[in-house]
């Protein structure tokens, strides 16, 4: 090797050292930490220092000296601005895609508020992010992976203790894993299904007002809330005489909606005997009947398609009728009785008529059996015949199977 | 000379049938059977089939339900397809655990085993007619089979395919082969096939007593038959009206269908060509198709020795047996 070959090869080393010992020198005594760590989308990017400071060129206490740079477990209170030294820099961000607004919407949100006054029993990052194994939200082991961010909430607020502080019930976790939205997501697993911060926020968490609540749910049920709006209770709740969506279907504990909605909830407000109770019972009717229409003709078909395998093309029909229902159920929001009436009408029909088609098939299937089993009678009578003829024709044949002489 | 007719059918009837006709030959009488429904059947949904992407699901449909009787005919037509092909197996098995296909019927075997393939060819390109979901799946799904075989993979696709994604010119390309080309083929090897077995008459296959054969006249051998397809039949019949064909949503490029089987009898082939990397699969295909092409070509001796009469049995009996194995295999997968 010549000189200039070791002088360059020496001078690597020089440069590789530190980042060795960089890794070397905290793992020593925190190896554990190390392989928590090595799962971290930070793993790539930062080393131990970027957030706990220090020297890492140093094997021993020394390296936590505070005139290092040294700052340990940071304090809860300074995680978010710690955090947001990197997130809320949009150079820094780039690369990754990632929005560098987290920070600010923290410090807007009830948990950044209550922080910022010095109350530090409130969420900040690392408790819903994690702190060394911090992973992607498509990762299912991660806190915030949408089925898990639930029981992300739920650590602080389904503890009784805590949420008595601040006066807030605890029962909301078992009531959302009962409701109807719950199910889609933890039952269905359906990709679309809300979560906690579907509704509230994440970063920029926040209670919802009564007034708010409508507009939340119509970021997912758009058409629900235009009809709402257009129909009587709109102007009632914009007038803030009833709380939008919630007076009839409850929150965190919604329930998968149905007819008996309309026995329970509109004696909340209306007379039993009014005309606002009537027209319920009216659209409880009218949306049963095109319900029940509906189920009947599916399960119809369902029972016929092992038997009669091209009565699925009578689903396209089935399909048409339920378009209809299903514009019918944000309608009946408006209110507008003759509209619903129009829709489950229509509905209703095609629903009769696919059944009219399955029961169709069913008696052409009662004939064809009867044609078969004629077709058999047939085929047996002259069979028989023919082996009648035959053996009437010739004497009967030896054993060998050949004719006798 | 209506007399002389009914005279001179009168002879013929009451005369022996060829030796070379026995019972044994119940299967091959079976498999001739259904292949005359297939071309009956045919031609009576030829009628009403329209092969274009547009037109053909529809076309089906019609058949299904507004035509007389078509859902009968249609599945008459997919069902005999099926037992064609079965009983033609069988006719093969048959011929060689009884070593029937020995000299002067070596070409009939091979006429026999081409129309074999011939038959096979007619159930791959009519499945995709009907263009509902799982016509146009199960026939995506072939192409990647067709194209790993061996030297001729890419030829064959261009035949079938023409260079096209599955639509309309393959649909025609299907349709074209189906009804126009493979029936001509298929006659000649027939016709090849018969000729070529029934020729040596008086030279029975080495199990079959000519004795026998040779007592049997026309009449007998006719009313054997007519009982016998009156019987097939009303399975068939049967078999048609209990379990009807389906018809699935139309072909959609975009929805794919999940966990496509091939029909039963391609089953083996699919498992191998799935389980053996690369062309591996293809060319143990091929290669054992030509060493069964070539039986009659190995096994030449007159006379059998018991020790060959052992090995004879033992590869037949493996070869059905891992034929079954691959097909329940690949059906429970």
């Amino acid at each position: 090797m010549d000189t200039q070959a070791r002088i360059a090869l020496i001078g690597l080393c020089m440069l590789v050292a530190p980042a060795v010992r960089a890794d070397e020198s905290c793992v020593t005594c925190h190896p554990d930490v190390k392989t928590e760590y090595a799962q971290s989308v930070h793993a790539s990017e930062l080393t131990c220092t970027g957030c706990h400071g220090g020297d890492p060129t140093i094997v021993g206490p020394e390296a936590h000296a505070v005139e290092k740079g040294y700052i340990g477990k940071p304090a809860r209170k300074d995680i978010p601005t710690l955090c947001g030294t990197c997130h809320a820099d949009a150079d820094r961000m780039r690369p990754s895609g990632l929005p560098t607004d987290q920070l600010a919407q923290y410090w807007q949100s009830k948990h950044g508020q209550l922080l910022a006054q010095g109350d530090t029993r409130v969420a900040v990052c690392t408790d819903c992010h994690g702190t060394h194994r911090i992973v992607i939200r498509t990762e299912p082991t991660s806190p915030i992976y949408p089925q898990r961010v639930p029981a992300t909430c739920g650590r602080c607020h389904a503890d009784e203790k805590l949420m008595a502080i601040y006066n807030i019930p605890a029962v909301q976790l078992d009531a959302f894993r009962a409701s109807v939205h719950g199910v889609a997501l933890f039952v269905e697993q359906h990709p679309d299904a809300p979560t906690c911060a579907t509704c509230h926020g994440a970063h920029g968490a926040t209670a919802l007002n009564g007034l708010a609540i409508g507009k939340v749910c119509g970021h997912c049920h758009t058409r629900t809330l235009d009809y709402f709006n257009d129909g009587p209770h709109g102007a009632a709740a914009t007038a803030g005489q009833m709380s939008e969506c919630i007076s009839c279907h409850g929150y965190h504990d919604t329930p998968q909606p149905d007819a008996s909605l309309f026995d329970t909830t509109c004696q909340r407000c209306h007379a039993p005997d009014s005309d606002a109770v009537a027209t319920g019972q009216k659209l409880k009717t009218v949306l049963g009947a095109a319900h029940d229409a509906l189920q009947t003709a599916t399960t119809e078909i369902t029972a016929m398609e092992p038997v009669a395998p091209t009565v699925t093309r009578l689903q396209p029909r089935l399909r048409q009728a339920r378009a209809y229902w299903l514009e019918a159920v944000p309608v009946q929001h408006a209110l507008a009785l003759e509209r619903v009436e129009d829709l489950t009408r229509s509905a209703r029909s095609i629903s009769e008529d696919v059944r009219a088609a399955v029961h169709g098939m069913q008696e052409d299937m009662r004939v064809r059996y009867i044609g078969l089993a004629l077709a058999w009678a047939f085929i047996l009578f002259a069979a028989a015949v023919t082996i009648l003829y035959k053996r009437t024709r010739r004497p009967p044949a030896g054993d060998d199977g050949s004719r006798a002489p | 000379m209506l007399a002389r007719g009914i005279e001179s059918v009168r002879r013929v009837w009451d005369q022996p049938v060829p030796a070379a006709l026995s019972r044994r030959h119940i299967l091959a009488g079976l498999a001739l059977f259904f292949f005359v429904l297939q071309g009956v059947t045919g031609i009576l949904l030829l009628v009403y089939y329209r092969p274009s992407v547009d037109a053909a699901y529809h076309s089906i449909g019609v058949i299904n339900d507004e035509v007389n009787l078509g859902w009968l005919v249609r599945s008459l037509h997919v069902w005999g397809s099926d037992l064609l092909i079965l009983c033609g197996l069988l006719h093969l098995l048959r011929v060689y655990f009884a070593r029937a296909y020995r000299a002067p019927r070596r070409f009939g075997w091979v006429f026999g085993m081409l129309l074999m393939v011939v038959v096979l060819a007619f159930g791959f390109t009519g499945g995709l007619l009907p263009w509902d979901q799982f016509a146009y799946w199960s026939v995506d799904a072939a192409k990647d089979t067709i194209a790993a075989i061996p030297v001729v993979g890419s030829s064959l696709l261009n035949v079938f395919w023409g260079g096209w994604d599955l639509g309309e010119e393959v649909l025609l390309r299907f349709y074209a082969f189906h009804v126009a080309i493979l029936p001509w083929i298929a006659i000649g090897c027939l016709a090849g096939h018969l000729i070529l077995s029934l020729r040596a008459d008086g030279t029975p296959a080495a199990d079959a007593p000519p004795a026998l054969a040779s007592r049997v006249t026309v009449a007998d051998g006719a009313l054997d038959a007519l009982a016998l397809s009156l019987l097939v039949g009303g399975l068939l019949l049967t078999v048609a009206v209990v379990y009807p064909q389906p018809l699935l949503a139309p072909a959609d490029p975009l929805s794919p269908l999940p966990h496509v089987q091939p029909r039963w009898y391609l089953l083996p082939a699919r498992w191998l060509l799935r389980h053996l990397p690369g062309t591996a699969g293809a060319v143990v295909v091929a290669t054992l198709f030509i060493v069964l092409l070539a039986v009659p070509f190995i096994d030449r001796k007159p006379h059998e020795s018991a020790a060959g009469g052992v090995i004879r049995w033992s590869l037949g009996i493996v070869a059905v047996a891992a034929w079954l194995f691959m097909a329940l295999m690949q059906y429970l997968s």
